[in-house]
Formats: C-alpha cells, structure tokens, sequence
C-alpha cells in the first residue's frame, strides 16, 4: 500500500454529514471498472446532472478545486457499507487525506490500510478549519498534514493536533503488508488452533449427511 | 477491571486472543468467514495476484447473494454473472470451500444462511465482506463486517488484528402492542440515538422485550445496528439461543454439543459489568415507523407528517415530499419485501397475515424476495407463497435483491418504495430511487393501499 508521511494539498469544504459509502461510491462502477477508474465515479449522485454534467455546486467542481486532494467534511463520514472500493475512489480521485468529526468505523480501518489519512478533529478544530478555508479562495485552501507530528496547519499557520493509533501511524508510514507480517506468527496461530481442537472442539463445523441430489 | 465483571463480548473477545499486542490491538482467531459472490471473488483474485493460499478452508464459506438473479430471467445483470457467479462453483472445489450455490437448497442471503445452518454460534467469531455481519450476534456471537483488505488477511492467516471496541449497551423494555415488531422498535431506537451513536462500540441489546423477541427478530436489531454506527452487536445466547441451533446442519451434535451449552451458558454479562453507555428505551412506546428521508436516522411514527430539519432542502429535494406532509398519505409505486433485515419466515408470516385480507393495489409493483431457499421452501409448505401471489406479489429466487440493487432489480428513477430493507440512502436501490424503510407487516400493508400505511388495522389481536 502507498505509505504516508506528510501531504500538502488543497481542501474542500464538504460541509455534510452522515457521508455514505453508497455516496462515495455506487456499487454498479465497483463491479464493472479497474480501481484506477474509479475516480470519475466518486460521489455521482451529487457531482453530475443527469445529463452527465458537473454539477456547480459540487466542491470538486468549482474553478481552481479540481485537484483538491484534502476533504473536510462533518460527522459520519464513510458510514454505511463496508465497501473497500469507496477508498479506492477517493484514491483515483487523487484524494489523500478525510478530516471528520467522526468516521464510519469500518471505513476508517480501509482508509488507513490503503495510505488514505482519516484525521479526526473535535468539533471546534474542525468549525474552525471549516471557517477559515471558507473565507479564501477555492484555488487558494492549502493545508499541510503532518503524519509524523499528527498535525494539520492552516494557511494562516494555526496548527491543530490528531489523534490516531500509534500501530496505525506505524503502518501508514511505512506502507507494510499486514499478512506479510501476522504469517510470522503462524506457529503461534496453529497452536491455538490445535488447542482449541480439545478444548473447544465444538468451535469447528459439523458436517452435515452428504445432500444426494445437489 | 476484576475476572468476575466482563460482558458477555468481553469473554467471548478475550477467548480468541492469540496474541495481544502491547501497542493494544489483538490478534483474534476468526471461527467462520463467510465470502458473498462479491467477496468470493475479489477475494481469491487478491489471493491469487499475491500468491497467498487459504489458510483454512474448513473455516470458510461461499454463499452468493448480492448479484445473484432472482428470477428465471438471468439476463438481467449477465456480465456480472459470469464474473461473479458462473466460476464460484469451480473456485470453490478447487479451493476445498462449502458453496452454498443455487438450486442446492442451501443458497441464500449471508446473514441469513449462516445462522439457519447452524453454522454461527454462540460464542463464535464470525466475519464477512458485507457490514451487516453484526446480524450473527443475534445468536450470541462475535460477528462484524470487514473491508476487501481485511478479507485477504483473514483468507490468508484466519485472524484478524483488531483493538477491541468500546461497550455500549442498549436495554429495550416492555411488550410490543398488536401491528408493531422488531424493525419498529430498531428503527425507533436509531431516530432517537442517531446513526452515530454506537460508533466506536460494540452494542449488546438486552432488557424484556430483547429476551422475549425471537432468534430471528434479535437478528432484525441486530442487523440495523450498523445503522446506530456499530461495528458489533449482540444478544447475550440465552435458552433460545441454544435451542434455536439444536439439530441444524452444521452445529454441534452429541458431546461436543453437551460441551458447547455448558460454555454457552457461562457468555451471560455479568450483573457487575460494566459498559462505556447506556441507553434505554421503553417499547411499549413504539408505535409503527418508517424512514422519510435519507439516513436511517431520519424515521418517523407513520402516524406522523414528515418533520422540519434546518438546513437540509437536498433531502427534501431528493425525497419528494415537504415537511408537514400526512406520511400515511403518500402515494408509493413499489414494496419490496427482502434483505438481510427481514427475509425470514416470521417476516413472510407478518406479510402474509396482511396480504391475505386484500390485493397488492392497481399501479404498485410488490416483490417477495425470501432470504434463503430453505426459507422458500417453508414459506410454500406453510402456504404463504399461495397467499402473497393470490394477492398479486411477485414470489421470487432468493438474493439480495433491490436492497442493494445491483442484480437486475432496481427501483427506477423517482419512484417511491416502501422496502423492508436497511439503508435509504441516496441512489442505494436505483440513481433517484426514493426509499422508505419500514417492517414486512407495514410494506405489506402499503402494497395493498397503494400508499405508505400502517399495518396495525390488520392485527386484530395483541401478539403472544
């Protein structure tokens, strides 16, 4: 996966809450188009007219934030399905880093095992990010995002600090395979499971009489 | 915290550590990984590109719902089809995997066949590509959706690394009154805590109405927690528990039985545990509900006109309707009765109670999608599907269905459908499709009307 150290980029204001995965993304692309396509697909359903046009009033769609790759958004972000796909269009979309109050729990663990930074941010750091990009241009949001340092700095140099779990940053920065890493514990898995074949061998399914005419 | 405080998801979380890890995350064995047609797929695809071989197949199990046809017409949906169908049989023999596939009498919705096999138990740690696991701890289980990424890990080492979430338990008091069921009282708990509250937190639901529900209505509340924000939800396994998985296929038989329900009866929560929140709530107060807008937050009494919320004319927009509108008068043009929530035999017993006493009425499309063919089956024997299609509904195949709307059957274009099933969010059963989520007994109702109604004139008696 892309790791994530330090990203400076452009915002835009997603002042919504409650963002859905089925939002973010519509099933019917995920099963039909490569990853690397899914850009053009993320958040249709309030990006497009129904005639296929940019909608104005879509963040990305207005003048100068085209290759925004920072979202502010509100609560709730990435609620929903567990689609993995919804990160992958964020990706395609160039999007490297979310800034919520709160994230769709599942979400929230696809983000970050694909380098896409999910910063959460209280509600007054946030209200203030929010009011501060809003008062600039669209062209001109930048914010820098600091993995190392858990900070996001506005153009105006006010730095807020994030939470995150340290294993989590550890991940993200160094872009790792997490099954690389747990199939070094197989010994450790095999003993369970082998312990668990006496002490807790219901655990394992039954098996039903074979079905005769399938 | 003392040995003799846990919760019930305490005990059965720490009776899967293999190892914890000091930084606090845990590395959990994982009992039952369920793979949809979906993840089936994209999974041995990811599996294969990364030369990873499963590493445990007996664990492991494939049952295609989301883009499975549901009637004899397969040309809807073909090319996913034969990406997402057509091999599962082969990938899974090859692979040493069970498939639940069509026409075997086994195949059905995940949530749905899991528990009806006897293959989720009490006590068990069950995982799925699809949020709507949480169904499972209805039986007292561990059970929670993952993404693509976490699904190849689980294929490739059965764990999961995971910090354990925070606890939250909502306590639902009191019997229901004649015409309202579990997915009222679920959809009245999510308008009051919101879609944010179990964030972050495994839900247990308890309290007298809990126990009292069935092992089919727990699943109901359940499933509609991922709609609360939970990852994780359950019902502590109980007597019903226990005897709701005697004798099914896959669940344990003779000693190893007698060995599981001495176990099983040690997951209670004890009196003195303690939880990060609280909530309770008094079911006698719940009357029958739908959704009015976008979120499943946004739920009403259909007694009830739709609200006012500052700030938001996009729902309003997308929905149809403005705030003050009679919910009870709005004109609907489909019923899909199905999904994940509401497919089981109690939840066609509910409809057909209702549809016996009219005809689906001139204009509206009503679909039955039972959720398993077992469940099918019973439905026929028992004589509901005569009854549902004397009434004018169509009786289809099992899947997923217009739930999530990507086999075939879509809700088009600014059309209104009062739907038994779990999300009402923008474009989820169709681009422009206008959702209303609502129990099988109200859905049934509303096919009949022709609007959004409430099925409590139907009931002549209080339930048992």
């Amino acid at each position: 996966m892309t790791a994530f150290t330090r990203h400076r980029g452009k915002a835009v204001l997603l002042d919504l809450d409650n963002v859905d995965t089925d939002l973010i993304i519509p099933m019917q692309p995920l099963l039909e188009r490569p990853r690397s396509e899914l850009g053009s697909w993320a958040f249709k359903a309030i990006r497009y007219d129904d005639q296929g046009h940019n909608l104005p009033e879509f963040p990305f769609n207005m003048p100068g934030a085209e290759d925004a790759s920072i979202i502010v958004a509100g609560r709730n972000f990435g609620c929903g399905s567990s689609r993995e796909g919804a990160v992958y269009a964020l990706e395609a979309m160039g999007v490297r880093a979310v800034l919520a109050f709160s994230f769709g729990d599942i979400f929230y663990g696809n983000a970050v095992k694909n380098g896409l930074l999910p910063v959460r941010l209280n509600e007054s750091h946030l209200g203030r990010v929010a009011r501060v990009l809003a008062g600039r241009p669209a062209a001109d949001r930048m914010l820098d995002i600091d993995l190392v340092c858990r900070s996001v700095t506005l153009p105006d140099g006010e730095v807020f600090t994030f939470d995150i779990e340290p294993s989590l940053v550890a991940q993200m920065l160094a872009g790792r395979d997490e099954v690389d890493a747990t199939l070094m514990l197989e010994k450790e898995i095999r003993a369970f499971q082998a312990n668990e074949a006496v002490a807790h061998s219901w655990r394992l399914p039954s098996h039903p009489p074979v079905i005769a005419n399938r | 915290m003392s040995a003799a405080s846990l919760t019930c998801f305490e005990k059965i979380w720490q009776a899967h550590v293999i190892i914890s890890d000091p930084d606090g995350s845990d590395l959990l064995h994982i009992d039952r990984h369920y793979l949809t047609d979906l993840s089936a797929t994209i999974g041995f695809e990811d599996m294969a590109a990364r030369g990873n071989s499963i590493f445990d197949p007996q664990r492991t199990f494939v049952m295609p719902d989301h883009v499975i046809e549901t009637g004899d017409d397969a040309t809807a949906g073909l090319l996913v089809r034969d990406r997402f169908i057509v091999p599962l049989d082969q990938a899974s023999e090859e692979r040493g995997l069970t498939h639940f596939s069509r026409g075997s009498g086994t195949q059905g919705i995940v949530h749905i066949v899991g528990l009806e096999q006897g293959l989720s138990l009490p006590g068990t740690t069950i995982v799925c590509g699809d949020s709507h696991t949480s169904t499972n701890g209805a039986i007292g289980a561990i059970a929670f959706g993952i993404g693509q990424t976490e699904i190849r890990h689980v294929l490739a080492t059965q764990t999961i690394r995971l910090r354990k979430p925070q606890l939250a338990r909502i306590t639902i008091d009191g019997g229901l009154a004649p015409g309202v069921f579990a997915k009222d009282v679920v959809l009245a708990v999510i308008g009051r805590l919101g879609a944010d509250y179990g964030r972050e937190h495994a839900i247990e639901f308890a309290g007298t109405a809990i126990a009292g529900f069935s092992i089919e209505e727990r699943a109901t509340v359940c499933n509609l927690a991922v709609e609360l924000g939970a990852r994780f939800a359950l019902v502590a396994p109980d007597a019903k528990a226990s005897a709701y998985v005697q004798n099914l296929p896959y669940a344990p038989k003779g000693a190893a039985r007698d060995t599981a329900m001495v176990e099983w009866a040690t997951l209670v929560t004890d009196p003195s545990a303690a939880f990060d929140k609280e909530a309770h709530i008094d079911a006698t107060m719940v009357t029958p509900q739908v959704t009015w807008g976008t979120s499943p937050e946004q739920v009403a009494n259909i007694s009830a006109s739709v609200p006012s919320i500052g700030g938001h004319e996009a729902i309003y927009d997308y929905i149809g309707l403005k705030p003050g509108d009679q919910l009870d008068e709005v004109p609907i043009d489909i019923v899909f009765i199905g999904s994940c929530t509401n497919s089981r035999i109690e939840d066609l017993r509910a409809a057909a109670a209702v549809a016996q006493q009219g005809s689906v009425a001139p204009g509206v499309r009503a679909l039955i999608v039972p959720g398993s063919e077992k469940v099918r089956a019973q439905a026929e024997a028992e004589g509901l599907a005569d009854i549902f299609r004397r009434a004018g509904f169509e009786w289809r195949l099992p899947g997923c269905s217009m739930c999530v709307a990507i086999n075939g059957d879509v809700v088009p274009p600014g059309k209104r459908c009062v739907s038994t099933s779990n999300r009402n969010f923008v474009g989820r059963q169709g681009h422009g499709a206008r959702t209303h989520l609502a129990s099988p007994a109200t859905a049934a109702a509303s096919a009949l009307t022709g609007r959004i109604a409430d099925p409590t004139p139907y009931f002549a008696r209080p339930r048992t």
